[in-house]
């Protein structure tokens, strides 16, 4: 009997551990809530009945399901463009400090280690109708800011506030990204006669595609799911679900309406989505990437 | 096919570091010449000031009769290969060779030939639509080159770019580079550490020793005639023997019995006495007497590293094989060498004196 035959449960048991966090905290309540995406219960919890596939033919019919689809669609592109562009913008900026490098770092990436419900609260005293601070500036520039009346508004803020606590984490990249760039290469084009711009267009951006590609997979994953905290603190999914996005939408019917069989199909819906997403991240974009 | 002229060219970097200090240096139209010295001494913040990737914080720089100093890296003309190649990973070889052309919008047609002649000229045609990832270090060294021949510069710039292969590898791009340079006329800059590529490639060589030119002149005048101790221990392999000179009232000395004579301004000045490991052969009368420490053997020839009595600084003997194992000399053993070429002396400045000297052996007492 060879060694690893010997302890071939070794290896098992020391995955244990971790093994049983993801089937407690992962597989059984995703299995849970596609088994009660079949079904209906009643008000009380009591009892439920097998309504085959009622509960998505419900959601797809419902407006509200496509009010939040098109506010979901529209708050990503914001979110993920935006928090990509911007921690691009600062990762070139910061790459060409020369003095204190170091302390602009650490500033840039501080917002990501503050949790999404403290930075959700942290916006919504900001600009809080009567006693934000920012209110007070914007009101002397003659704009009258109330998020909670306002759905522009209210999408703007939850918009800026996502992507202020994203952008850290996109920043730590692209800046990682850059200086992995031999400066020789960039030194190789300026001879070449590229100027500054066609420089970054032409060597810097495509020597960044996988870093950005990776970005890309890690931003839809976090607009569509982890910025729940945010707008649960700022705006409630409102006025009128101007900010309700699809995983919003789940927690309210799931959590608030308890309509469990609605948001278990949602939820199966929104797995199907990113699935797809990522698939076709993968699929069409990552060819276009350059290793 | 320019030339290069560096009037009192200087970069002082933040904190008062003078990398390049007031260096004044021509390059004649179609000449290659190395700058050589050991790493530090400012050879290559010279090249990134030509090329126009350092600034030059004083003195002039000239390209073909045109002050360059603020001109843009792409306007000076000059193309540069680089150490670690710099290849565009991103880009397949015709596309690094072409990427000047494209940006100078050149018509495709022009672009497309001047590829496939350059790529000819250097033997990667098969190579033009791979990746630099899928090519050997040889052949991005050759893609290197032909990124810089493509734009058909009126200076090369080289900055050490045969450090990254393999010593055979080496020795054949060595080759290729100096016959490339002849038959393409171009004006070459090229910087290296490497004193054996300095002396194989150069029409004149540049020795450079904490941002000032130590000496300038063709390899052979660098190594018959070098003008400091410094260029002495650089140029030719094994390094000179530097051995200092004793002063006794009736003069110099090498050991106690053997007397520097000669020229008596040389003699009056000597503080170092320069011998090459070539010109010492075995001789049972010669006049230096050693012990032998270590034999290195080469092959057709064999290092001898001995010790002179009085001297802590070991003397490096070039001695053919056949005739050290007739002598039947063996490590710790002693051993006899007569000087069989020039001496050179260098004054307590380490600067050459260029005065006449030969080693006179002194009577033994006995034999008086």
């Amino acid at each position: 009997m060879t060694t690893f035959e010997r302890y071939r449960f070794t290896p098992w048991l020391l995955l244990a551990p971790q093994l049983a966090i993801v089937a407690v905290f992962f597989f059984w309540p995703a299995a849970d809530s596609l088994r009660q995406a079949f079904y209906v219960q009643d008000a009380f919890g009591l009892g439920e009945r097998f309504v085959g596939l009622a509960n998505f033919q419900r959601v797809m019919a419902s407006s509200g399901y496509w009010q939040a689809m098109s506010v979901t669609v529209l708050f990503s592109v914001l979110v993920a463009g935006g928090a990509m562009l911007l921690a691009l913008l600062l990762a070139v900026l910061a790459d060409r400090v020369l003095h204190g490098a170091r302390l602009y770092r650490v500033l840039l990436t501080w917002p990501y280690a503050i949790a999404p419900a403290v930075a959700g609260i942290l916006w919504m005293f900001m600009f809080d109708p009567v006693l934000g601070v920012l209110t007070h500036v914007l009101a002397g520039f003659g704009v009258h800011w109330d998020a909670q009346l306002h759905p522009g508004q209210a999408l703007a803020l939850v918009v800026i506030a996502s992507i202020w606590q994203q952008m850290s984490y996109n920043f730590v990249f692209f800046l990682a990204g850059l200086q992995m760039i031999p400066t020789s290469l960039l030194e190789a084009a300026a001879i070449d006669g590229a100027g500054p711009f066609r420089r970054f267009i032409g060597i810097t951006l495509p020597l960044l595609s996988p870093t950005a590609f990776f970005l890309l997979v890690m931003n839809s994953v976090y607009v569509l799911f982890e910025t729940f905290a945010t707008i649960d603190n700022t705006t409630l999914g409102g006025p009128g679900g101007a900010t309700r996005t699809l995983v919003y939408k789940l927690y309210e019917d799931g959590f608030v309406a308890r309509d469990l069989g609605s948001s278990s199909a949602q939820s199966v819906l929104l797995m199907v989505l990113v699935g797809a997403l990522t698939f076709v991240q993968f699929r069409y974009l990552e060819r276009r990437v350059q290793y | 096919m320019a030339t290069l002229t560096c009037r009192q060219l200087s970069k002082t970097y933040p904190g008062d570091h003078r990398a390049v200090e007031a260096l004044d240096l021509t390059l004649e139209a179609g000449e290659l010449m190395v700058v050589v010295g050991p790493s530090g001494c400012g050879k290559s913040t010279l090249l990134r000031m030509v090329a126009g990737l350092e600034a030059i914080s004083g003195g002039q720089l000239i390209i073909d009769g045109t002050v360059a100093n603020a001109l843009e890296p792409a306007r000076r003309g000059v193309a540069m290969v680089f150490q670690n190649y710099a290849l565009y990973p991103h880009m397949s070889v015709f596309d690094n060779m072409a990427y000047a052309l494209k940006l100078q919008r050149r018509p495709r047609a022009e672009i497309e030939r001047r590829v496939h002649e350059a790529a000819t000229l250097l033997g990667i045609d098969a190579l033009l639509e791979r990746r630099p990832r899928h090519l050997s270090g040889g052949q991005r060294q050759r893609v290197a080159m032909g990124r810089a021949i493509v734009r058909e510069p009126a200076l090369f710039l080289f900055d050490e770019p045969l450090s990254n292969l393999d010593a055979a590898l080496r020795v054949q791009m060595r080759q290729e580079i100096r016959r490339l340079q002849q038959r393409l006329g171009a004006s070459m800059l090229y910087v290296t550490h490497d004193q054996v590529e300095a002396m194989t490639l150069a029409d004149r060589l540049v020795v450079m020793r904490e941002g000032r030119i130590e000496q300038i002149g063709t390899p052979m005048s660098l190594f018959e005639a070098p003008a400091s101790c410094f260029v002495a221990r650089f140029i030719g392999s094994p390094a000179m023997n530097l051995i200092p000179v004793k002063r006794a009232r009736d003069g110099a000395h090498l050991c106690a019995r053997l007397q520097l004579s000669g020229d008596p301004e040389a003699t009056a000045r000597a503080a170092t006495l320069g011998l090459r490991p070539e010109h010492l052969r075995l001789d049972p009368q010669g006049e230096l007497a050693g012990t032998v420490e270590m034999i290195e053997p080469l092959g057709v020839d064999a290092l001898v590293h001995c010790r002179l009595p009085e001297h802590h600084e070991p003397l490096t003997a070039r001695l053919p094989m056949t005739a050290l194992a007739a002598s039947g000399i063996r490590q710790q053993g002693a051993i006899r060498l007569a000087v069989d070429g020039p001496l050179h002396l260098f004054d307590d400045q380490d600067r050459r004196l260029d005065h006449a000297a030969r080693l006179t052996p002194l009577p033994s007492l006995f034999a008086i």
